[in-house]
């Protein structure tokens, strides 16, 4: 029986609205994973930002500890099965105040389940973390692979963390599955990368779930340049006043890989702030979706709300469906939304290319364009430009393999 | 160098060019003037390789090759150029990133040791110059933002750089003021040599005052009906094209 039988587990499928496009039932319910806590490659690989702090887990275990001797006094990272050794009720208690509702993310349950391993964090007051805590993903398994890994990191007041999630490694038998729970303090502030690199072809599903104080942020950005197929879910709960989550990415898909991005800003207090901006580009057969929905709870006031989905095809056969959502219940506010699906411009082409430059050149040249503003967005000036040397390197790769391709 | 023979070119179904005859020899620059729809337009583009026009008969020769064969890449390669009518913008390609670019791609098609960029700023400041051109228009996107006239000393400037054997100036005086226009005569003139050619394509006699032409063609119904000396640049301005237009 597999593993997933074991706990009654059902994929969400496309009759679920939010999975529509994403039928995972399709895609993984006739496969038998093993759900993998072993094993694995015997080397680390580690593409990371200078100074970067890195925790690797391998196969679903952690594989390192020299992290320790980095952090702060004030600072905290413990795997979670120590936790769960010495004080289950510790994480019992936190997930109950920090609940997850099932129903619009299915895939929580089962990784709360099955994770055996993950990140304990905690952050004292007024704690600052100069440099960025790496968690790092790598699987290498003979058969099909169920990985799930659960973070819960709780940010004191006034605090400040940057985190990056990344998958490096993997094929396109295994499938991440990644929670990470992030409560933010009053007037602390949160920076949240999330990767996938471009030569792996892992599978990740990832939970990025926000809980927000008085006057915190949070930044996310989200980078999908490898995953054969990804779905990210970021869900920023902003609870009391002044609290304010932006949740940036770019999509680079090419072959048939399929990405999903949904995110959820609820704001729940007055003069909360949501800020999406989101950039997509797809080649090939590629699919993706974008899904930004803005949630504004009666009574609330002076909520601000701006939502952008702007997405470049480079293929006929590509596709993109994009969607900003608003459900408003309140009439004191300022939202608007926006969704661009477009081709690169004949113009602009035709410019480049009567001045030297191929077509394949020109292309890869307005497309590295049609990305460069989102990028610049990422507040963290060494995290940006560790993030714009992948995409460039992501987008160099795609087009030389295009070379020829009209 | 150039030599254009019975040249019919359709766009979108419809007959522009219609039997166009040119032969340009190096070092010459031929003005072609001529009413609006005469074509003009149309010359340029399908020089270039612009791609919605459709060669129904006829031929193009450029030093040997035929040129109508080439993509629009290769036409640059070879020493094509053309300055557009409505240069486009390119916003978040930044313009030195690519003028440099540019500029490497044809040193590499040469076989030619690509140009850094220390370099490179010396040499782009001293056509900026030549220009009178502030440099910060280096730290902007590809015309972004750019003034009608900036945009155009943008593309004489891009034609400094790539130094090519066959310049097409499609309009560049209109919408100019007399400073521009000066300005975009000093840096064609500063080109014009024994070797490099032009074919200067305006509405306009007024342009003709500053890049003196060898030739001035009257393109009118997509055909040459009249071809002189700089002279008849004038007879146009006091005439007007219609007297043209009926021989046609």
């Amino acid at each position: 029986m597999s593993v997933l039988a074991q706990n009654n587990f059902q994929w969400p499928h496309r009759r679920f609205e939010r999975w529509k496009y994403t039928d995972l039932k399709s895609y993984f319910g006739h496969v038998n994973f093993e759900a993998v806590h072993s094993g694995g490659p015997a080397q680390a690989v580690n593409i990371s930002p200078e100074n970067a702090i890195s925790v690797i887990f391998i196969n679903g275990q952690l594989a390192n500890r020299d992290y320790e001797s980095m952090l702060p006094a004030g600072l905290s990272i413990t795997p979670l099965s120590e936790i769960l050794g010495t004080a289950p009720e510790r994480v019992a208690a936190y997930r109950k105040a920090h609940a997850i509702d099932d129903t619009l993310h299915p895939m929580v349950g089962i990784n709360e389940s099955l994770a055996k391993e993950g990140l304990w964090i905690e952050c004292d007051k007024a704690v600052v973390l100069k440099h960025p805590i790496h968690i790092i993903y790598q699987a290498e398994h003979d058969s099909f692979g169920f990985h799930n890994l659960n973070h819960c990191i709780q940010m004191a007041e006034s605090s400040k963390l940057s985190v990056i999630e990344s998958v490096q490694s993997g094929d396109n038998r295994q499938l991440f599955n990644t929670v990470t729970s992030v409560s933010i303090g009053k007037g602390a502030s949160l920076q949240h990368i999330s990767l996938s690199m471009p030569d792996t072809q892992a599978n990740h599903i990832a939970g990025l779930h926000l809980w927000q104080g008085q006057d915190s942020k949070s930044y996310s950005f989200n980078v999908s340049c490898g995953a054969s197929l990804a779905r990210y879910d970021t869900h920023a709960q902003l609870q009391s006043v002044g609290a304010t989550a932006e949740f940036d990415g770019v999509s680079i898909l090419s072959g048939s890989r399929h990405v999903d991005h949904h995110s959820i800003a609820e704001h729940q207090a007055d003069h909360t702030v949501s800020r999406e901006y989101y950039k997509m580009i797809a080649d090939d057969k590629a699919h993706g979706v974008f899904n930004g929905k803005a949630i504004v709870n009666a009574g609330t006031h002076g909520v601000d709300v701006h939502q952008l989905s702007r997405n470049l095809l480079l293929s006929s056969k590509a596709a993109i469906d994009t969607k900003p959502e608003l459900e408003i219940y309140s009439d004191d506010l300022k939202a608007n939304h926006g969704a661009t699906v477009g081709q690169l411009d004949a113009n602009e082409l035709f410019y480049l290319q009567s001045r030297g430059f191929s077509k394949q050149q020109a292309q890869a040249i307005l497309t590295r364009a049609f990305l460069a503003d989102v990028l610049l967005k990422v507040p963290d000036p060494s995290i940006k430009e560790w993030l714009e040397g992948l995409v460039a390197d992501a987008m160099d790769v795609h087009f030389a393999s295009h070379q020829g391709v009209q | 160098m150039l030599a254009i023979k019975d040249l019919h070119v359709n766009v979108a179904g419809k007959p522009i060019l219609k039997g166009l005859n040119l032969t340009i020899n190096p070092g010459e620059v031929h003005a072609v003037m001529g009413p609006n729809g005469a074509g003009k337009s149309t010359l340029g583009n399908v020089l270039s390789g612009r791609e919605g026009y459709e060669v129904i008969k006829g031929s193009v020769e450029f030093n040997g090759q035929d040129l109508l064969a080439l993509s629009p890449q290769e036409r640059a390669l070879a020493g094509v150029f053309l300055a557009f009518q409505y240069p486009v913008e390119i916003p978040g390609v930044n313009n030195t990133y690519f003028l440099r670019a540019a500029v490497n791609n044809l040193l590499k098609s040469r076989g030619e040791a690509e140009i850094d960029a220390v370099d490179f700023m010396t040499l782009v400041q001293e056509k900026l110059k030549l220009l009178h051109m502030d440099k910060k228009f280096l730290n902007r996107g590809v015309n972004e933002g750019f003034s009608g006239g900036e945009k155009k000393r943008n593309e004489v400037l891009q034609m400094l750089l790539l130094e090519p054997k066959l310049g097409i100036l499609d309009e560049t005086d209109s919408g100019l003021d007399i400073d521009a226009l000066q300005m975009v005569a000093k840096g064609v003139n500063h080109l014009r040599d024994s070797a490099r050619s032009f074919i200067v394509i305006t509405h306009y006699q007024r342009l003709l005052n500053y890049i003196v032409p060898d030739y001035v063609h009257v393109l009118a119904e997509g055909k040459i009906v009249k071809s002189g000396a700089k002279e008849l640049a004038l007879e146009l301005e006091e005439k007007g094209y219609g007297w043209l237009e009926e021989q046609a």
